[in-house]
């Protein structure tokens, strides 16, 4: 449909007050939530992350994208939450306890969230039991922790421990990520999954859910 | 000296290469507009400050060595026992910019918290080398010698090293204070000691067992740079 293609369009051009503008046309023009986000702001946002992972367009483009796709998903959110169709998945966000460094986890948390998943934030230096806690109340689907520092590196592990504990069926999933972290760390502290950037994380939560 | 906002904010290429975009990359509108006002907005909510004080090797040793967490083997042990002065420093450009970057995100601004976030990271490493310029004019170091900072958390030298350096400095003089975890708040601060000798006390193998997990051998530019 044209006007879902124009939004893609514009949504890959980063052209956020656009996309507003149409998501809201095509709200009004009876396009049911589930189609504007599936053939609109996904397949827009999905066309981003291929060109950023081949190196075509970089980080400030993939935030300029993503500052469109929430404009529109904005509007569509609570006709979504009307309808009562699923979203992608929650995921419980944060860097782990004795760690500031924040700027990875949140360019994860902007991507997800413009994938279209529910992210909590928890911050950064945040308490092992902080993680677990909220996992579990808010029946979140992954935990992503994300440390910059090897003296942090070792809490993940903690809290990998304390949800396995807390979560023996193993329905909430772990991801991990930081700049030290590798594939081979995140199997030995028994992490379902490894990401090396926000992109990937992507891939990696998709295949976790 | 004085720190002054104006002479540590990065280039916009500062700024693009730190976010991963290469030289011959076309950066569209929206993103070189978003950049000025990340820029605008820190110039007016940077609160740069820092704390130095000169101590003797001996003291340092002392402080080197407190926590008893240190790597074993390390560059930096070497490194001071060979030095001909040292200061201890503590830089931040203040916590109103890191509320500013929240507000930006709040607001669907990514683009520019993200142009903010990368241009204080920057801000504080290049007022790290401002200190380093002042120390070395102040100290008279010589063409075969040269003045350069390092940092707890870096090479060997565990986090906890804070501690000691917040027990002399004071830092929250300035506003700063270390949280139980050893961090700094506001975060986009950064402490360490300067170190002046002869260039070639600055050159090391990096072949440590922690060199394994490093991410950015920000030793061999460093090295390379001595070298020329
Ligand atoms: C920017 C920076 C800072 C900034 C602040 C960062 C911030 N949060 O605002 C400043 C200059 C203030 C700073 C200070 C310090 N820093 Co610093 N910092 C860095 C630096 C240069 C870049 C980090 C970064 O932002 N990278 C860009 C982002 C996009 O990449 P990323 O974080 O790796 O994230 C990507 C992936 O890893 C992945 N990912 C990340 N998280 C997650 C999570 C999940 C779930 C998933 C799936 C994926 C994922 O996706 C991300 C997006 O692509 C690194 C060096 C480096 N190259 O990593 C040092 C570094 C992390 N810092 C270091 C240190 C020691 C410090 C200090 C403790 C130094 C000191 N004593 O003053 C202080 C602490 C400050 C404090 N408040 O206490 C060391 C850590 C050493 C170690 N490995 O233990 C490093 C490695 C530098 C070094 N060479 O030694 N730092
Ligand atoms: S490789 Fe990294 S950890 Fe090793 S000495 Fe160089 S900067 Fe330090």
């Amino acid at each position: 449909m044209e006007l879902l293609n124009q939004i893609s369009e514009y949504l890959q051009q980063g052209d956020d007050e656009k996309v507003f503008e149409l998501t809201g046309i095509a709200i009004k023009e009876g396009i049911s939530p589930k189609e504007i986000l599936d053939d609109g702001l996904l397949a827009g946002i999905g066309i981003i992350g291929k060109q950023f992972k081949n190196h075509e367009i970089f980080l400030p483009d993939v935030l300029l994208a993503a500052k469109a796709m929430q404009a529109g998903l904005n509007q569509i959110k609570p006709l979504l939450e009307r309808d009562k169709i699923p979203g992608m998945g929650k995921i419980v966000l944060g860097t782990v306890k004795g760690d500031v460094h924040d700027i990875g986890k949140n360019l994860v948390g902007i991507m997800l969230k413009g994938a279209g998943y529910d992210v909590i934030d928890l911050g950064k230096d945040v308490a092992s039991e902080q993680f677990v806690e909220t996992a579990i109340i808010e029946k979140a689907n992954v935990v992503g922790l994300s440390a910059l520092l090897t003296t942090t590196m070792p809490v993940m592990k903690e809290i990998i421990s304390m949800l396995k504990e807390k979560d023996p069926e193993g329905n909430i999933k772990t991801i991990i990520g930081g700049a030290p972290v590798t594939k081979n760390i995140a199997d030995e502290y028994g992490a379902d999954a490894y990401a090396f950037d926000a992109a990937n994380a992507i891939d990696q939560i998709k295949l976790l859910i | 000296m004085e720190l002054i906002t104006s002479q540590i904010v990065p280039s916009f290429s500062d700024v693009l290469r730190r976010q991963g975009v290469p030289e011959q990359a076309t950066i569209k509108e929206a993103i070189r507009l978003d950049f000025y006002s990340a820029l605008e907005i820190f110039q007016s909510s940077a609160k740069p400050q820092y704390l130095a004080e000169e101590i003797s090797k001996e003291i340092f040793d002392e402080i080197f060595n407190a926590s008893g967490l240190n790597e074993e083997e390390n560059p930096l042990q070497s490194i001071y026992s060979a030095a001909d002065q040292i200061a201890l420093f503590v830089i931040t450009v203040g916590g109103v910019v890191t509320e500013k970057i929240k507000e930006c995100m709040t607001k669907n601004e990514i683009v520019i918290a993200s142009m903010m976030d990368t241009i204080a990271s920057l801000a504080v490493e290049n007022s790290v080398g401002l200190l380093e310029d002042y120390f070395a004019e102040k100290w008279n170091s010589r063409e075969e010698e040269t003045v350069l900072g390092y940092s707890p958390g870096y090479c060997g030298w565990h986090l906890a090293g804070q501690t000691e350096i917040f027990r002399i400095l004071k830092p929250e003089k300035i506003d700063v204070h270390l949280s139980d975890s050893f961090l700094m708040e506001p975060i986009k601060s950064v402490s360490g000691v300067i170190i002046k000798g002869p260039k070639e006390i600055h050159l090391f193998r990096n072949n440590f067992q922690f060199c394994s997990t490093c991410v950015d051998h920000t030793c061999v530019s460093r090295m390379k740079n001595l070298k020329k």
